[in-house]
């Protein structure tokens, strides 16, 4: 019996290992303090090992960024500073940013650093940006997201369409400010 | 136009009914082109800018962390399997240090007070004629023998008995000051319940409602008990006994 733990423990760290820079990551994103994603992400290390028996082989990086994210909701959700999702119309109609007339223009957006990316980031409302997160700097489906968040995919869907939206203004803004688009020619 | 379609096209999260629908749309509409572009250009931006954060530290505390989970596993595993050996054991342990202490250990107030009742009696299973018997008489009594020199006390009785696993010898002896009792305990020493007397090798106590003292002599716990101060009775100890090398 102790040989298998051997080899679940072997097995639990080999796919924690690979996936671990998601987690954190994520962990990072959704605290926005490191000290808070140390302790989150470690916190979901242990959840996962101890529930490892109950993994179903699929997706281990979907499994483990949804206990993040769980644990986020449930632990970490309370101390967070910053605007929350009720202050917006999270099913309100959705608008284009973006100007049929105007090329987005990619070189610009390989100026901006990361740093700005997830400062912007930051600036989304939590739900928002946890779909986001999700979604495009994890890669997981509509259906992943609402299991990890547990929330049904059309909400998903609105979520991640609103926080796109925000992300674009906020990026727009940067690249204003940094004088790499012009005043009113969106870009995004 | 739902917008939020045009966003799930992009993530090619639509059934393809769905999704040849939305295509037909944007195909049609500039509008919804520009949205997809700036859509696919911002997943892009995102997944190309954001930062990659170093976490090789938070990894390593996470393996202790499982380390420390895994020990206690181990702990946990080992004790509930072997809980009722453990149990066992400690059992076994205390059951076997009980007996050991009880008789290797002191002779402590319970037996002293067992051993009152033999100044007036005589257990019905002792002997008087064991050579180990007879060599503690002859040593106490020596050099000039009973009867004779009154510095030496008279002997009255004497036999032997096994209390609890433990040989007991008694003499009953008689000198000029009264009745004396002598017990000896081979490879025994003093216990609870006995007082030391500070400056000697003697400790002092009752048996029953008579003084005693008690030493510990030649590997055997020597008590002497009489209807006597301790300092007569140590005198005595020392007078017939603690003189006597071999005893």
């Amino acid at each position: 019996m102790l040989f298998g733990k051997r080899n679940a423990r072997d097995r639990f760290e080999r796919e924690a290992e690979k996936v671990f820079p998601s987690v954190f990551g994520t962990a990072l994103r959704l605290t926005r303090s490191r000290e808070e994603a140390e302790d989150l992400a470690q916190e979901a290390i242990v959840r996962a090992y101890e529930a490892f028996d109950r993994f179903d082989g699929t997706n281990f990086k979907a499994w483990m960024l949804r206990i993040v994210t769980n644990l986020y909701i449930n632990r970490y959700r309370q101390r967070q500073r910053g605007p929350m999702l009720n202050s917006l119309d999270e099913e309100g109609a959705m608008e284009p940013v973006g100007n049929e007339a105007e090329v987005p223009d990619r070189v610009l957006f390989d100026h901006v650093l990361g740093a700005e990316v997830d400062e912007a980031l930051a600036k989304v409302p939590e739900d928002f940006r946890l779909t986001v997160i999700l979604s495009d700097i994890e890669g997981m489906s509509y259906q992943e997201i609402a299991e990890a968040t547990d929330v049904p995919i059309g909400t998903v869907r609105s979520r991640l369409a609103r926080g796109r939206a925000i992300l674009r203004r906020q990026l727009e803004s940067f690249a204003i400010r940094e004088g790499y688009i012009k005043q009113g020619i969106p870009n995004l | 136009m739902n917008w939020t379609d045009l966003h799930a096209y992009v993530d090619n999260q639509l059934t393809p009914e769905e999704r040849a629908s939305v295509k037909e749309t944007v195909a049609s509409s500039p509008e919804a082109q520009a949205e997809v572009a700036a859509v696919l250009n911002l997943k892009q931006l995102i997944a190309d800018r954001a930062e990659k954060h170093t976490c090789e530290v938070t990894w390593k505390r996470c393996q202790s962390r499982l380390n420390e989970m895994d020990k206690a596993r181990r702990t946990e595993y080992f004790v509930g399997r072997y809980a009722w050996a453990i149990c066992g054991a400690f059992l076994g342990m205390i059951l076997i240090g009980g007996q050991m202490n009880r008789n290797a250990g002191g002779l402590g107030t319970s037996d002293v007070a067992r051993y009152a009742s033999l100044l007036d009696t005589r257990p019905t299973n002792s002997s008087t004629d064991s050579p180990a018997l007879k060599r503690f008489r002859d040593t106490v009594l020596s050099p000039s023998g009973q009867g004779v020199d009154f510095s030496q006390p008279q002997f009255r009785a004497g036999y032997e008995f096994v209390d609890n696993g433990r040989l007991v010898q008694v003499l009953k002896l008689a000198d000029a000051n009264g009745m004396l009792t002598l017990f000896r305990v081979p490879g025994q020493k003093i216990g609870e319940g006995l007082d030391a007397i500070p400056g000697t090798r003697f400790h002092a106590g009752m048996v029953g409602k008579v003084n005693c003292v008690a030493w510990e002599q030649g590997g055997a716990l020597l008590l002497m008990a009489g209807p006597r101060t301790y300092d007569e009775l140590k005198a005595a100890a020392e007078r017939y006994c603690c003189e006597k090398k071999p005893l």
